[in-house]
């Protein structure tokens, strides 16, 4: 969900035990609430037609839609299913899940395809900067 | 262990890899791979308890 996007203005009503939650927790984790609401609306409406997806925080301190229960991103899965040239058992299989758990993943790409090119563009990135530092050290120790 | 493999490399990457004497794990393998980021980071330190600190060892891609 890294997808930068323009903001706009509106107003919600919200009871006021979840305003203090909201508050205590953008307290806690150093954020604003409006950047918390943004965070957490986001996440939810998002995960609502998704109930085997959640969001959890990676390396990059992004939060990435990823399979409940398990480590794998939505992007993980994406790149395994491209792998197995679009075989949905087979990923499963070599992942480790059901494929029910990859029709999931899969179905929340087909709702935010760009997000998913995006996190998978980023992770991919990720690696080459990681492999590229080790082997900047390899060679220091040539 | 040196290395641990994520929930998206096989268990048999780790096998090969361990066929060709490098001390490597995939989470799947130990069971980890439902677990948190947090806790796999515990569950890596206790199974290494003689190897010291993991800081600036452990590279999430």
């Amino acid at each position: 969900m890294a997808t930068t996007l323009s903001m706009t203005q509106r107003s919600f009503r919200i009871s006021s035990r979840t305003l203090e939650l909201l508050e205590e927790r953008a307290s806690a984790r150093h954020l604003s609430r409006n950047a918390l609401v943004d965070q957490l609306l986001g996440e939810a409406v998002r995960t609502d037609a998704h109930p085997l997806i959640r969001f959890r925080m990676g390396a990059s301190g992004q939060r990435r839609p990823a399979l409940v229960g398990t480590r794998l991103y939505v992007h993980d899965v994406i790149a395994t299913l491209r792998g197995e040239r679009g075989d949905v058992e087979a990923a499963a299989e070599y992942l480790g899940v059901e494929a029910g758990s990859v029709r999931a993943a899969l179905a929340y790409y087909g709702d935010f395809p760009a997000e998913v090119e995006q996190d998978l563009e980023a992770a991919t990135e990720l690696a080459a900067q990681q492999r590229a530092r080790w082997e900047r050290g390899q060679q220091a120790l040539e | 262990m040196r290395l641990a493999l994520e929930h998206h490399f096989s268990p048999l990457i780790a096998a090969r890899l361990r066929d060709r004497g490098h001390e490597v794990v995939a989470v799947r393998e130990r069971a980890w791979h439902e677990l948190s980021d947090a806790a796999l980071l515990d569950a890596l330190l206790a199974a290494n308890p003689g190897e010291g600190s993991f800081v600036d060892r452990i590279h999430w891609l």
